[in-house]
């Protein structure tokens, strides 16, 4: 994003696209003649980031006090690190925290140079802290963080949106947590780790924070990782070679178990204002095999695939930066339940995602949707004032 | 199979149902089949099919030897054919098959009527196999001998009845991997197959699959082409992981009512997008331990073919390369080339076949129906038609992966 004109310009197009174009932006047939060519350098604005971590100053101090993982280290040389021993979360012991974790001020004009007009924080559920931690731990640290998060969305309102981080080991607190998120600190929404959703089980023990979401019409954001082990049903990933390859698979079947009970179950029938956010794709395409699966071949898979994820919006996420997964995640759900996120914090610069969407056979149009426009329609919708 | 009197009680069962088989099989003719004019647009606006030389790499049928054998048994798996010679299937630990229960379709063993639909369809050729025959983790494993080897007979005299119409499999039995290795060798030797088909419940970790290790050097011997088909291995394997359970730990889901069995329906759950959940998974799951791990490098003259398009393997190919481009690790993208992907019964999805076509190559997927338990191909025909290929890649997966693969096999 280089001038505000810049960005006026691009969502008036946006608008105008919006307009006439709504059954280019639903899923679209399988020839794919009119897709833009590939264009991995090109320089986009108006770009809205709706997958992004940050660790907050509170977050930081209540973790370096710890004496045991998850604790926040730094090594001799004044490297930072999330230590994680006895964490089961994928990424080692020590996960670096290089600066773009802490630094504001930093990120803004890396945004800028990048063309992204605004960015949606949240914690990095990833980490595995909640799924570690005791209940009255879990309060003290999400309670500072968000409140930290809120003071952060207001000194930049224009750049930044928050979601509150929520505890699974204590809903009943968390359903509390988001009416002062929304009340007070002016965030639109809570993150939750997608594993606790990932049976109609465990989703229902977090009834009480869906049924204050549905009050507030929250955005939930469901990000990789584990909660506490009190909610039931996450998955248990044990392997004993080919660690990474499993770990990738693993990925997939828990974001695409958790969309199935969120779009599939009727789970979300008696909180129909609640918008949720799966990051991931929903599992990197996976769901759009099942998608795609069940409209061809289950009978009772016949409700509309609009209908199934009216509520539901999929960011590209880490797995932004593959471009065939989100093509096909365009086609199979439609460009205008697919947002542009590019898991910033863990990655160091928004840059390649950019490109990876870029690369995507994709219509202008769809493009456009999955950057800009159908982020900010949801962000709208939210509440956000966007420039 | 328990003792030298056993194995011989075997082969004379199936000597005797080699005697009366092959009228059954002449029952059916070579008929000519309607060939559509090369280069011509098929049905499917301007997409041209190749009807006529398609080769359908994934089906099943049940020959007359395990009928007789199925039927003279008393407790299931049997068949009960009743007057009108319609067969019931009677599941494990009955007597009787279910008050509801609907007769087999005709085209799980009539095969007349199979070269009628393969004509119709314009499928030149048909691979068979059936991983259900070994009846690995049902049967003890002296009571499924008998009829592992008669379903190889079976298939056998199909392909000798019917040299231009059929190739075949071997089932091989993982409840004794001797007499599965030496069943391989008898294959390739005398009954004229090309390899064998084994259980993909014995290839989701790589120390399961490693107990396979004297099949693997036998079909190594043969070049033989393996090919992996969903179902349930022999208790014995190690480390095996069924695909849903009694136990379901790998999946945090209530218990299936059988083995492999669909998942169980929780009140208002979605239990078909569970089940093709956990079926994708887990056929990507056997996919990285065929392609991802050394369990194949000394293997390197057998050719793999995984069915179902490997699941989810193609979704998951692009985050594999983003961790291993992290780790400064090679792509795992020219190992996974290692094995052939069939369309089968998701062949239906036409945006995954292009998928699977775009990340893996083209020339890896092979055209693969699923008929038998599907009654007609005509669908997964038109589901590579609809698909986003080129005319190339699609005469690829129709016809000429499968040419070139029956080239390395020696045949024609």
């Amino acid at each position: 994003m280089s001038s505000r004109r810049e960005f006026l310009r691009t969502a008036a197009l946006g608008a105008a696209a919006t307009t006439v174009l709504p059954n280019l932006l639903k899923a679209a047939p399988e020839n794919s003649q009119n897709v833009e060519p590939p264009t991995p350098g090109a320089k986009r604005s108006g770009l809205i980031d709706l997958h992004s971590h940050w660790f907050s100053p509170a977050s930081v101090e209540i973790l370096s006090k710890r004496t045991s993982g998850p604790n926040f280290t730094t090594n001799e040389k004044g490297e930072h690190f999330l230590s994680r021993s006895g964490v089961a979360s994928p990424g080692g012991a020590n996960f670096p925290l290089g600066p773009q974790w802490f630094d504001l001020e930093a990120r803004v004009k890396h945004l800028d140079e990048q063309g992204v007009a605004h960015q949606l924080i949240s914690w990095p559920t990833t980490l595995g802290v909640d799924a570690a931690i005791t209940a009255e731990e879990a309060r003290e640290l999400w309670g500072a963080y968000n409140t930290d998060l809120g003071a952060a969305v207001q000194r930049y309102s224009s750049h930044f949106s928050g979601v509150a981080t929520l505890a699974t080991a204590d809903p009943e607190w968390s359903a509390r947590e988001l009416d002062r998120a929304h009340d007070k600190l002016g965030l639109i929404g809570g993150v939750l780790p997608a594993n606790v959703f990932a049976t109609l089980e465990g989703a229902k023990k977090l009834t009480a924070i869906f049924e204050t979401a549905q009050r507030h019409k929250s955005l939930i954001y469901l990000h990789t990782g584990s909660g506490h082990p009190s909610i039931p049903g996450q998955p248990d990933w044990k392997h004993g070679d080919t660690n990474g390859p499993r770990s990738s698979l693993d990925n997939i079947y828990n974001f695409a178990a958790a969309t199935i009970t969120l779009a599939y179950s009727g789970f979300l029938d008696a909180y129909p204002d609640v918008t949720v956010q799966i990051a991931q794709l929903g599992g990197s395409g996976g769901i759009a095999l099942i998608e795609e699966l069940g409209r061809a071949a289950a009978p009772r898979s016949k409700e509309p695939t609009s209908a199934k994820f009216r509520q539901i919006y999929l960011d590209t996420g880490a797995g932004g930066r593959g471009s065939e997964a989100i093509a096909l995640a365009v086609r199979v759900i439609g460009a205008d339940r697919v947002v542009f996120g590019t898991d910033y914090a863990p990655g160091p610069s928004v840059a390649p995602v950019i490109a990876n969407i870029n690369a995507s056979p994709l219509t202008s149009a769809q493009r456009h949707a999955v950057f800009t426009e159908t982020p900010r329609q949801l962000l709208i919708a939210k509440g956000v004032r966007l420039a | 199979m328990s003792s030298r009197r056993d194995f011989l009680r075997a082969t004379a069962l199936g000597a005797a149902a080699v005697s009366v088989a092959p009228a059954l099989l002449r029952g059916a003719t070579e008929s000519t089949r309607a060939i559509a004019p090369a280069g011509g647009p098929d049905s499917n606006g301007a997409v041209t099919i190749p009807r006529g030389a398609i080769i359908d790499w994934h089906t099943h049928w049940i020959g007359p030897r395990v009928t007789r054998l199925l039927e003279q048994r008393t407790t299931g798996p049997r068949y009960v054919i009743n007057a009108r010679g319609e067969r019931f299937q009677v599941p494990h630990g009955s007597t009787e098959p279910p008050a509801n229960a609907k007769p087999q379709t005709s085209v799980w063993y009539d095969v007349k009527e199979r070269l009628a639909h393969l004509d119709q369809v314009g499928v030149e050729r048909q691979l068979v196999g059936f991983v259900g025959s070994s009846y690995d983790g049902t049967l003890p494993p002296e009571e499924a001998r008998p009829l592992w080897r008669a379903h190889n007979e079976d298939v056998a005299e199909l392909v000798r009845t019917y040299p231009k119409r059929f190739l075949g499999l071997a089932t091989l039995p993982t409840a004794d991997v001797a007499a599965a290795a030496a069943e391989l060798e008898r294959a390739h030797r005398e009954l004229g197959l090309i390899g064998a088909t084994l259980p993909l419940d014995a290839f989701i970790h790589l120390e399961s699959a490693r107990a396979l290790a004297p099949i693997l050097a036998v079909a190594q011997k043969y070049r033989s082409h393996l090919y992996i088909h969903r179902g349930a291995a022999a208790p014995t394997i190690p480390h095996q992981t069924p695909e849903v359970g009694e136990t379901n730990s790998y999946f945090g889901l209530p218990a299936s009512r059988q083995p492999n069995g669909e998942t169980q329906s929780v009140p208002g759950d979605h239990a078909w997008a569970r089940s093709t959940l956990i079926t994708s998974t887990h056929l990507a799951a056997g996919a990285i331990t065929l392609a991802l791990t050394d369990l194949l490098d000394p293997y390197p003259d057998i050719t793999v073919q995984l069915t179902m398009i490997g699941g989810s393997i193609a979704h998951l190919i692009e985050a594999v390369e983003q961790r291993t481009e992290r780790d400064g690790l090679p792509s795992p993208l020219p190992k996974l080339r290692r094995i052939y992907l069939d369309t089968g019964a998701t062949g239906r999805g036409p945006r995954g076949i292009a998928l699977a076509a775009k990340v893996f190559g083209a020339d890896r997927i092979l055209f693969g129906s699923d008929y038998g338990p599907w009654p007609t191909i005509e669908p997964f025909v038109q589901g590579v038609a609809k698909a986003d290929l080129t005319p190339e890649e699609r005469q690829l997966i129709y016809v000429e992966n499968g040419r070139a693969l029956l080239r390395s096999k020696g045949l024609t």
